[in-house]
C-alpha cells in the first residue's frame, strides 16, 4: 500500500503521557477487569489517584477496556463527582453569607481576585492556587470567614489575606 | 393475531408492537426508534394502551404475544404525547411549528432561505424530511405553553462534509446509537446530564479527533437538521429520485441518489441494499454529488489538429479515432478497460476487440484486481470472490490481510463489526490505520504476509492430510520459517470458519504466492466460502463478461496504439496513436491524440458487479454533461465506425439482454457460484522482488480523476489522516 497513512499520520494515540502516569494507570487496570462493568470504579480510582481525570488517563482507558475515549467521558460527565481539570494545589474559599459579607467579605474576595489575577472559580496559570466562594460556613460568629485548605478561619481582613497569599505561593502554607 | 385499534393484524414473532403497527399502516410517531437500531425508548412519544398491561408502554420496546388488544390513539395518550413534545420543543426552535399560517408558508413559500443559524422552520434545508414537523402535525400542537430553554449552542461549521448546530437537536440518541452500535466507532457520545444533556466528543475535540470517519450514518438517522451535509444541503429542489449503484469501490453499495438536470443533488445509502444495509461510507455519502458536479468534467469530443486537442462534432471524432485505430495492425492494439466502466461497456469492448479487432490485447488497468483475478482463477476456477459478503458474518474469525478499511471498502466494517460482536475474532495483518484498535482484536504490523501466512500453514500443517495433494503441499513447506506470530496465530484459527479479506497491500510482497497460501488456508479451515477479494468498482464484473485478466504474459510486447478508457492508464510514450475515453481531464490528454468524453456512475445506465458477484443496475439520474455521452454507446459507435457488424443499439437495455445470454453474467442480483476442487496448492518459495504497482498512484482513482482531489473536504481529511500532502 503506498498510502500507509498509519505511519505518517498525526498520531493521536502519542499524547503526552509520563511514563510515571502510565505506570500509576497500570496499575490501576490490574485491579479490574477488562469490562465495561467496572468503568465506574476505575474512574473513581483514577480520579483518587490523580485528583482529576485527564485526557491521557481516559485514552489509556479506553485503549485498555476497548470503550471510546467519546463514550468514557459521557459516562464521567454524567457524575457531578468527576472532574476535568487538574486541581490547584491551594485553595482559598471565601465565605459570602450574610454574617460574613456585612462584614466585609466581598473585599475579601476583591482583593484575593486583584492580587491573583483570576476571577472566582478560576485557577492560576502555574496551577498553584484557586480562589471560590460559598454561602455559608455555619460558623457565622467568626465571620468573615475564609477557608483555605479545609481549614476553616474567621477574622479576616484583606491585608491578611494578601500575606496569606504571599505565603501559600512561596510553598509554605 | 393481534388487534390494533380494532382490527386484527397476523404478527411475526420477536416483531415489538411499533413494527407491526408499521408493518399495517397504523401511524404511531416516535423520534428516537429507527428500523436498524436496537429499541431505545428514549422519546416516549410511542406509548400506547395495551389490555392486560399496567401502564401505558412504549410500542418500540414491547415484544408482541399472541392475543394482544392494542389502541395506539386515546385521549389519554394524545395528552401525554402533547406534554413529551411541548417539552422536547421547548429547546427546540418552534416558532414557525405553531405558527397558524404554517400550510400557507409550505405552500407558497418553499425556496430554502440560506441562514446558517436556524432559527424556525422557513431558515431549515430540511423541512421537508423532518421528523419533528411529522410528529407536531400528527398531535396538532398550536400551542406552546412551557417557557423557551434554547440552549444556544455555537454552531460547529469547521470539520469536513458536516455542519452541526446542536441547538436542533432533540436528544433521540440515534446519532449515537448507530455511531457506536453498527459502525462500530464511538465518535460522539452523550455528555453531562438533565438539561445540559448534549452529543459531543470527549473534552469538546473536533470530530476527526474524536476518530469520525465520516460514513454520514449519523446524518441519516437525524431526525432534524441538528446534521446536515454541508455541500448538498442548499442546493435547489430536486426533480427525480432513484435507486442505483455506487461504484466507487467493490462493495457495490444500493444508493438513493438525487438529482436535477445535469446536477447529482445528494445521495444517500438505500435502506434495502443488500450489501450495505442502509449504510454508506464517506466517499458513497459525501464524494458522489460533490465529484461528478466538480469542474473539470469533459464535455466534447475532442481531436488534436495541429497539435491541439480541438472541440469536435461525434461524427468527427468517432471517425478520427477509427481511422487511428484501423491504421495500426490488430496487434499493435491496446485496449485498456478502467475498473469503473459498466458491464454494458466492457462486454461491448471485449467484442470489438474479439470481432473488429482481432488480436488485440486487452488489458485491466488496477494491479491487485488483475493479479488477484487471475489467482482466484488458477486456484478456484472461478475468478473473484470465494463467496458473498455473508461469509463475514458466519466467520468465527476475520483475518484482513493488506487492506485499509478507512480508505476502501469501508462499509465491510459494518459486518465485521456486528461479527466482532458475536463474538469472531478479527485478526489484522500489515499496517492498521489509526482508530482500528476497537475492532481488531490481533494486529501484527509487518508488510510480510507471505512468511505469516506460510507459518501459519506450517503450524496447522498436521491438519493436512486429509486433503488432496497434501504430500506435494508438505514438502513446498519445507522452506519456510516458523515465527512466534504463527504459532499465536494457528491458535486463534484452528477450528474455527475462517475468512480472508485480501487487499491491495499484498502487492507489497509476493502477491501470487499469498493468494496461495490465503486459499490453503481456507482448504485447512474448511471454509470454501470464506475468501473476500478487495476489488475495485467493477473489476468482478468486467472480469465475467470480458474474461479479463487473461493469463500473464511473461514480457507483454509494447503496443503502437492505445484505446483507453482511464487517463489514469499506464501508456508509454513511445505510442503513437492514444484514444483517450474518460470523464475527467488527465494529464494523459497532453498526449491523446483523440479524446471521448463519457459518463460517470450518476450518468450511466446498465450493470456492474460487487466483489462479492452482484449484479446491480446502474440508473441515470442526472444528464451527461455537454455532448458526452454514456461509455457503452460510445464503444459502440466506435464499433460500427470501424466496420464492426452487430453494434447497433438503442439502449444499454439491449445490449443488458444481450450480455445476458451471450456470457456469464445471467440476470441482476448475486451470481451462483461454482463449488470448486477442495485441494491444496503447493507453495512457492519467497523470491523476495518487491512488486511495483504501476496503477497505484492515486489515493482514490476514478478512471482519469483522483475523487480526493475533487473534494476539497475529502481532501481536507485524508490530511489529517496523513494519506495526502
Amino acid at each position: 500500500m503506498k498510502h500507509a497513512h498509519q505511519n505518517q499520520c498525526l498520531d493521536r494515540t502519542e499524547r503526552n503521557c509520563s511514563e510515571d502516569t502510565a505506570k500509576k494507570l497500570s496499575t490501576i487496570f490490574l485491579k479490574y477487569r477488562k469490562d465495561k462493568d467496572d468503568l465506574l470504579s476505575i474512574l473513581q480510582d483514577i480520579q483518587d489517584e490523580f485528583g482529576y481525570l485527564s485526557e491521557e488517563a481516559i485514552h489509556l482507558l479506553s485503549k485498555e477496556i476497548r470503550i471510546s475515549e467519546n463514550e468514557i467521558y459521557g459516562v464521567a460527565t454524567f457524575y457531578a463527582i468527576f472532574r476535568f481539570e487538574k486541581p490547584a494545589e491551594h485553595r482559598i474559599t471565601v465565605c459570602m453569607g450574610t454574617a460574613c459579607y456585612v462584614n466585609g467579605a466581598d473585599k475579601i474576595l476583591d482583593e484575593a481576585e486583584q492580587k491573583l489575577g483570576i476571577k472566582t472559580g478560576q485557577t492560576t496559570e502555574d496551577g498553584k492556587i484557586s480562589i471560590g466562594h460559598v454561602f455559608c460556613n455555619g460558623c457565622c460568629g467568626h465571620a468573615p470567614v475564609v477557608v483555605v485548605d479545609n481549614e476553616v478561619s474567621g477574622g479576616w481582613t484583606p491585608t491578611k489575606l494578601d500575606k496569606t497569599i504571599d505565603k501559600l505561593k512561596e510553598g509554605s502554607p | 393475531m393481534i388487534t390494533i385499534n380494532g382490527k386484527q393484524y397476523p404478527f411475526k414473532a420477536g416483531q415489538t408492537v411499533l413494527e407491526a403497527a408499521t408493518a399495517a399502516g397504523v401511524y404511531i410517531p416516535t423520534l428516537c426508534s429507527h428500523p436498524h437500531l436496537t429499541a431505545f425508548g428514549a422519546c416516549r412519544l410511542c406509548l400506547v394502551q395495551i389490555d392486560n398491561v399496567r401502564g401505558l408502554p412504549t410500542a418500540c420496546t414491547i415484544p408482541l404475544t399472541d392475543g394482544m388488544n392494542i389502541r395506539t390513539e386515546s385521549e389519554d395518550i394524545q395528552r401525554l404525547r402533547r406534554e413529551i413534545m411541548l417539552l422536547m420543543l421547548s429547546e427546540h426552535p418552534y416558532s414557525c411549528l405553531v405558527c397558524k399560517d404554517k400550510d400557507l408558508c409550505v405552500k407558497y413559500n418553499s425556496c430554502t432561505t440560506k441562514a446558517g443559524k436556524i432559527t424556525g422552520c422557513n431558515l431549515c434545508s430540511w423541512k421537508e424530511g423532518c421528523e419533528v414537523r411529522k410528529v407536531v402535525d400528527y398531535l396538532k400542537i398550536d400551542e406552546i405553553t412551557y417557557p423557551i430553554h434554547y440552549h444556544d449552542y455555537p454552531l460547529k461549521r469547521e470539520e469536513p462534509f458536516i455542519d452541526r448546530d446542536y441547538n436542533l437537536c432533540v436528544l433521540c440518541g440515534r446519532c449515537v446509537r448507530v455511531c457506536e452500535d453498527i459502525r462500530g466507532i464511538g465518535a460522539i457520545a452523550f455528555l453531562n446530564r438533565g438539561h445540559k444533556t448534549r452529543v459531543g466528543t470527549a473534552f469538546d475535540m473536533s470530530n476527526v479527533e474524536a476518530g469520525c470517519v465520516f460514513c454520514g450514518a449519523c446524518l441519516d438517522e437525524c431526525p432534524t437538521a441538528a446534521l446536515t451535509g454541508r455541500a448538498t444541503k442548499w442546493l435547489a429542489k430536486t426533480e427525480k429520485r432513484t435507486k442505483t449503484t455506487c461504484n466507487f469501490c467493490g462493495v457495490g453499495c444500493a444508493m438513493v441518489v438525487e438529482g436535477r438536470r445535469s446536477t447529482v443533488m445528494r445521495a444517500q445509502a438505500d435502506l434495502e441494499g443488500p450489501a450495505n444495509k442502509g449504510q454508506a461510507c464517506v466517499l458513497g455519502r459525501f464524494c458522489i454529488p460533490s465529484f461528478f458536479n466538480a469542474i473539470g468534467r469533459l464535455r466534447y469530443p475532442l481531436v488534436r489538429k495541429d497539435g491541439v486537442l480541438t472541440p469536435v462534432q461525434w461524427e468527427e471524432a468517432l471517425k478520427a479515432a477509427a481511422d487511428g485505430l484501423k491504421a495500426h495492425d490488430p496487434g499493435d492494439v491496446r485496449i485498456i478497460i478502467s475498473p469503473q466502466v459498466t458491464n454494458e461497456t466492457a462486454y461491448l469492448l471485449s467484442r470489438m476487440s474479439r470481432e473488429v479487432l482481432p488480436g488485440s490485447i486487452m488489458e485491466l488497468d488496477s494491479a491487485f484486481d488483475t493479479v488477484a483475478l487471475r489467482s482466484s482463477r488458477e486456484l478456484l476456477g472461478n475468478a473473484g470472490s470465494s463467496g458473498s459478503l455473508v461469509a463475514i458474518n458466519n466467520a468465527g474469525t476475520i483475518l484482513i490481510v493488506g487492506a485499509d478499511l478507512h480508505l476502501d471498502h469501508s462499509v465491510l466494517r459494518v459486518r465485521i463489526n456486528a461479527a466482532h460482536k458475536r463474538g469472531a475474532k478479527v485478526i489484522w495483518l500489515g499496517p492498521m490505520p489509526q482508530g482500528e484498535d476497537r475492532l481488531v482484536d490481533y494486529h501484527y504490523p509487518g508488510t510480510d504476509y507471505l512468511d505469516k501466512l506460510a507459518g501459519l500453514l506450517r503450524k496447522m500443517a498436521h491438519d493436512a492430510h486429509n486433503f488432496e495433494g497434501s504430500n506435494e503441499f508438505l514438502e513446498s513447506l519445507v522452506g519456510f520459517k516458523d515465527s512466534k506470530e504463527s504459532t499465536e496465530l494457528a491458535k486463534l484459527i484452528r477450528g474455527k470458519s475462517l475468512c480472508i479479506l485480501l487487499g491491495k497491500g499484498v502487492l507489497m510482497d509476493q502477491p501470487e504466492a499469498v493468494f496461495t497460501a490465503a486459499y490453503n488456508l481456507l482448504v485447512l479451515t474448511r471454509s470454501p466460502r470464506g475468501l473476500i477479494l478487495l476489488l475495485e468498482s467493477n473489476s468482478q464484473g468486467i472480469s465475467d463478461v470480458s474474461g479479463l485478466p487473461t493469463a500473464a504474459l511473461e514480457s507483454p510486447p509494447a503496443a503502437k496504439a492505445y484505446y483507453v478508457t482511464s487517463g489514469n492508464a499506464y501508456v508509454p510514450k513511445e505510442a503513437d496513436f492514444l484514444v483517450l475515453q474518460d470523464i475527467f481531464e488527465s494529464p494523459l490528454m497532453e498526449r491523446a491524440d483523440v479524446v471521448l468524453p463519457g459518463t460517470g456512475m450518476p450518468e450511466d445506465a446498465g450493470t456492474i458487479t460487487s466483489l462479492e458477484g452482484r449484479v446491480q443496475a446502474l440508473d441515470p439520474i442526472a444528464l451527461a454533461p455537454g455532448m458526452s455521452k454514456q461509455d457503452w454507446l460510445i464503444v459502440a459507435k466506435l464499433a460500427i465506425q470501424m466496420g464492426g457488424a452487430g453494434f447497433a443499439y438503442d439502449t444499454a437495455g439491449q445490449v443488458t439482454e444481450e450480455m445476458f445470454k451471450a456470457t456469464k453474467v445471467k440476470s441482476l442480483g448475486l451470481i451462483a457460484k461454482d463449488s470448486y476442487a477442495f485441494k491444496l496448492h503447493t507453495m512457492e518459495q519467497p523470491q523476495r522482488t518487491a512488486h511495483s504497482s504501476p496503477t497505484n498512484k492515486n489515493v482514490h482513482g476514478h478512471r482519469g480523476a483522483d475523487i480526493v482531489y475533487k473534494v476539497d473536504d475529502l481532501r481536507r481529511l485524508y490530511k489529517y489522516w496523513g494519506v495526502v500532502e
